[in-house]
C-alpha cells in the first residue's frame, strides 16, 4: 500500500473551499493528513481523497504545501535551541528564512496551520522565527514588535526583576 | 503624626521580614486578597498622614505585590505553628501579633490605628485587635466575633478561606518550603547538602541533625549555600517552587517509565496527586478511574489515597455521565491520552473566533497561540536573558518565559 500511495494525488480543502491537488507523501508531511489517509484506507483507493481543512485559509495553505514540497527536495535542518542568531538566514538554510521572511499576520497564521496540521518542521521553523523576533531586544522592544500593551505596574514589573535576578546574572 | 517609637516597631518588623505589615488595608477592606491577614497590624494611616515615612518601608521600593508579601512573610509565621496554639486559648495572640502587642497597647498612635478597625467591629481597641487575630484563625470564637462585624467582613473572610486553601496561596506559600511543618532529614552522601537530590536544600531550609556528610547546607557556609542556592536557580528560576500545584496536580509532570506511577519514585503518585497532561510516564497506572492505583494504595495500608482515588473516580464518572460511557479504567487512559490531541482542533476553533471578535487588538501574542504548547514553542528558541527580557514584557509573557515546562526541558 504505502508503495502505491506514493504515486497518488490527494485534494485539500481549504478554508474557502479552494481544492489543491498534493502527492500523498508529501500531503503526509502532515500528522492530521497523514492520520486521516490512513484511516481511510479501507474506502475506495480509485477514488481522489480529499481532506477538508476547515481552519486554514487558501493562502495559508498554499504557503504550507509550498514548506512540504521543499521539505522533500532539501529537508530543513534542525534548529539550535537557544537560537544562536536573531538572523533567521544564519540559523537554517537561505529557502527556509526566506519563507519566513513575511508579514507578522501570515507567520501567526502559518503557526496556527503548523500546529493545527501537525507539521512539526514548519512548526519549529515559525516558532523559532517569531523568537528571533524576540531575541536580544529589550522588554519595551518586544512590545513594541508585537504590538503589546505593558499590563504590569511599575512594582510588579520590579518584582518580576527582582524574583528573577538569577536568570539576568546567568 | 506617629511618634517615633511607632516607626521603631515598623522599623524592627521590617527587619524581621515581616513587610507585609505596612500594606494598605482601609482603601480595601472587603477587597484585599490579604486582607484579614493584614488586619489586626494595619498601619494604613501612618503611612498615609505621613507618606515622607514611606520610606521606613523598604517593600515599598521593592514594588514587591501586597500578595506576594502577604503569601511569603505573613502566612508563614501563621502556618508554621498552628499546632503550638490551644485551640481554645482566650489568648490567641501569636507570631505577628504578639510582637505587636505590647506596642499596640502602648503606642498611641498604634492604638489608634487599632481603633479604626476596632470601630468597624465594633469594640474597644484591645478587644478590636484580638478577635481579629482570632477571625485569622478561624477558630470557633470567630463565629461569635463575625457575628458583630458580619457585614463587613463576610465577603473578606470567604476570600480568606479561599485564600488559606486555594490555589495561589497555597502554592506560593508553601512556595519556597519555608511553611513545610513535617522536619526533613537528609542523608547526604556526596551533594554536601548543595544540590537539589538534598530535600533539606530543596526546601531552602539549612540541613539541622541530618545523617549528612560534609554539609554546607549550614549557616557557617552562608556564602557557599547562597551561590549554590543562585546557581541552581540560574539553571532552573522555579527550582524552589513546589512541584505541587495545590494538591491538584504536579507542575512539571512526571517522566516514569518502569514504576507504572504506583511506587514513590513518582513524584505524582507521592503527593497523592493523578498523573496529568504534563506528565510523559509510560505505562501509568496513576489515573482517575485507575483500580490499580487504588489495589495499590490499599496494600500499602494508605486508605486515605485510596479513598480519595475512588472518590475521584466516581466523580469522574458522573461528570462525563452517560456521554463517554467507555470501559473504564482502560478508556479512561485513553481518553487522557487522547486529550492534547483532541483539544488543538477544538481550541484552534476558537481561536478564529477570537480573531474575528477582536480585531482591534491586533493578532499576536493577544490571541492564543494554538495554546500554552505553541507559545512555549516559541519560547524553548530562546535562552535565559531573553526569557528574562520576555517575562517584563507582559503578564502573559512572564507566565511564558518562566513557565516550569519551559525551563525543565
Amino acid at each position: 500500500m504505502a508503495g502505491m500511495t506514493d504515486e497518488r494525488n490527494l485534494t485539500l480543502l481549504s478554508q474557502e473551499g479552494d481544492s489543491f491537488q498534493v502527492p500523498v507523501s508529501i500531503a503526509r508531511m502532515s500528522e492530521l493528513v497523514k492520520t486521516m489517509v490512513d484511516d481511510d484506507d479501507d474506502a475506495d483507493d480509485d477514488e481522489m481523497q480529499e481532506v477538508p481543512l476547515p481552519n486554514v485559509k487558501s493562502s495559508v495553505l498554499s504557503k504550507v504545501i509550498d514548506f512540504a514540497k521543499h521539505h522533500a527536495v532539501e529537508p530543513m535542518s534542525e534548529i539550535d535551541k537557544p537560537l544562536k542568531s536573531a538572523n533567521m538566514s544564519e540559523v537554517v538554510q537561505t529557502w527556509y528564512s526566506e519563507f519566513v521572511d513575511v508579514d507578522q499576520e501570515l507567520l501567526f497564521e502559518l503557526i496556527l496551520a503548523a500546529n493545527y496540521m501537525d507539521i512539526k518542521p514548519l512548526l519549529d521553523l515559525t516558532c523559532a522565527t517569531v523568537a528571533s523576533m524576540i531575541k536580544g531586544k529589550t522588554p519595551e522592544e518586544i512590545r513594541k514588535t508585537f504590538n503589546i500593551v505593558n499590563d504590569f505596574t511599575p512594582e510588579e514589573e520590579a518584582q518580576v526583576r527582582e524574583e528573577n535576578k538569577w536568570c539576568e546574572e546567568a | 503624626m506617629p511618634s517615633t517609637p511607632l516607626r521603631k516597631v515598623l522599623a524592627s518588623q521590617q527587619q524581621s521580614g515581616r513587610k507585609l505589615f505596612e500594606k494598605d488595608l482601609l482603601d480595601d477592606i472587603p477587597f484585599s486578597p490579604g486582607g484579614l491577614y493584614e488586619l489586626g497590624l494595619d498601619f494604613t494611616p501612618v503611612r498615609h498622614n505621613n507618606p515622607s515615612s514611606s520610606h521606613l518601608h523598604p517593600a515599598s521600593h521593592t514594588g514587591a505585590s501586597p500578595f506576594t508579601d502577604f503569601v511569603n512573610t505573613s502566612l508563614t509565621p501563621l502556618n508554621t505553628h498552628p499546632h503550638a496554639l490551644p485551640p481554645k486559648s482566650s489568648n490567641i495572640l501569636m507570631s505577628p501579633s504578639s510582637i505587636l502587642r505590647k506596642p499596640l497597647i502602648s503606642s498611641p498612635p498604634l492604638s489608634r490605628a487599632g481603633w479604626v478597625r476596632v470601630e468597624i467591629g465594633g469594640g474597644p481597641a484591645n478587644n478590636g485587635f484580638k478577635e481579629i487575630n482570632k477571625m485569622t484563625w478561624r477558630s470557633p470564637p470567630t463565629v461569635q466575633v463575625m457575628r458583630n462585624v458580619k457585614d463587613v467582613f463576610k465577603e473578606k473572610e470567604q476570600m480568606i478561606g479561599e485564600g488559606m486553601s486555594g490555589p495561589p496561596v497555597l502554592h506560593k506559600g508553601t512556595g519556597m518550603g519555608r511553611t513545610n511543618k513535617k522536619k526533613i532529614v537528609c542523608n547526604c552522601k556526596k551533594s554536601k547538602c548543595l544540590k537539589l537530590y538534598c530535600e533539606c536544600f530543596a526546601a531552602l531550609q539549612e540541613c539541622d541533625g541530618c545523617n549528612c556528610n560534609e554539609c554546607r547546607n549550614v549557616s557557617e557556609f552562608r556564602e557557599i549555600r547562597d551561590e549554590a542556592i543562585r546557581a541552581t536557580k540560574s539553571k532552573n528560576p522555579n527550582a524552589f517552587r513546589q512541584k505541587i500545584n495545590s494538591g491538584t496536580n504536579h507542575s512539571t509532570g512526571c517522566r516514569c517509565k518502569k514504576s507504572f506511577c504506583l511506587k514513590k519514585y513518582c513524584e505524582c503518585y507521592e503527593a497523592n496527586v493523578f498523573c496529568g497532561d504534563k506528565c510523559r510516564c509510560a505505562n501509568c497506572a496513576n489515573y482517575v478511574g485507575s483500580t490499580r492505583l487504588v489495589e495499590r494504595r490499599r496494600k500499602i495500608k494508605d486508605h486515605k489515597g485510596a479513598d480519595m482515588a475512588v472518590k475521584a473516580a466516581e466523580e469522574f464518572e458522573r461528570e462525563i455521565g452517560g456521554f463517554e460511557k467507555q470501559e473504564s479504567p482502560m478508556g479512561m487512559e485513553i481518553l487522557k491520552d487522547l486529550g492534547g490531541v483532541l483539544m488543538s482542533p477544538r481550541d484552534f476553533g476558537k481561536e478564529i473566533a477570537c480573531e474575528k471578535t477582536g480585531q482591534d487588538e491586533g493578532h499576536t501574542f493577544k490571541k492564543n497561540l494554538g495554546g500554552v504548547k505553541v507559545e512555549l514553542g516559541i519560547f524553548k528558541f530562546l535562552n535565559n536573558g531573553d526569557l528574562f527580557n520576555a517575562g517584563l514584557v507582559s503578564k502573559k509573557f512572564k507566565e511564558r518565559a518562566f513557565d516550569e515546562e519551559l525551563w525543565s526541558m
